[in-house]
């Protein structure tokens, strides 16, 4: 269970990844002066900043608590 | 560091000799109402919160609900920086050559407008509503003599003055 709940987590962060990336590609390519610019910095320190948050949230959800979810671990 | 500080605007395919007169994007009102939605969705967990907090429910899955909140705003940010995507690459350049309008439709989707200057016939311009007149956007309407007869770029500040300033040159 482990593994498949690893490979879900890595499934997810590579979409995510990729998203972020196409998105501050977009600003920093097509983005006409500096206002794309500073806004990809602002997008991109947020995403880190919130995916981390929402990573240690992940690893504080006490699973055995959760009495009907505990077929999904 | 240098894409921080102040440059001069340039774009894609601008011509070695063609100068930028002036570059605009639409109204900040159509920013304003996607931007206002999101700040009201931030509080959409902490309102929930409140009105679950003392349930039993709650007491036992409170670590997965701030895991989904954390997940939520996430997403939040997401979107918020999308529709910012959008607006900041919907530009509207008049150069001394040409007019040219870059439209971002999404992710890897996007169509330029090119319109010569020497090739408008007419341009009109329409403001629709009260909103429109009071904050001062309109559509410009240009008609063109090339292949594509007519140009609408919508919701643009100042029509008036881009009127004027495509007319200038």
């Amino acid at each position: 269970m482990d593994k498949i709940s690893l490979l879900i987590f890595t499934l997810v962060f590579i979409v995510y990844l990729w998203y972020t990336f196409a998105t501050v590609y977009h600003f920093i390519r097509f983005g006409i002066g500096t206002g794309p610019k500073k806004m990809a910095f602002l997008f991109l320190i947020g995403s880190f900043i919130l995916f981390f948050i929402a990573v240690f949230a992940y690893s504080r959800v006490e699973w055995q608590d959760i009495l009907p979810l505990n077929f999904l671990i | 560091m240098s894409i921080f500080t102040f440059s001069k605007n340039s774009f894609e395919g601008q011509l070695p000799d063609e100068k930028i007169v002036f570059l605009t994007r639409k109204h900040w009102f159509t920013i304003f109402v996607p931007l206002f939605f999101a700040f009201i969705l931030v509080f959409l967990p902490f309102a929930f919160y409140f009105s679950i907090n003392s349930s039993e429910l709650y007491n036992s899955a409170s670590s997965i609900y701030w895991f989904f909140v954390s997940v939520y705003f996430l997403v939040l940010w997401n979107l918020v920086f999308y529709s910012i995507m959008i607006y900041l690459l919907n530009t509207l350049i008049i150069t001394d050559k040409r007019i040219i309008e870059n439209k971002q439709q999404g992710l890897f989707k996007h169509t330029v407008n090119e319109l010569e200057i020497e090739k408008i016939q007419d341009i009109s311009v329409k403001v629709f509503g009260p909103v429109a007149e009071f904050l001062g956007f309109g559509n410009i309407e240009v008609q063109s003599a090339g292949a594509k007869a007519k140009f609408y770029f919508n919701r643009m500040p100042r029509p008036e003055e881009i009127k004027k300033i495509i007319r200038k040159q």
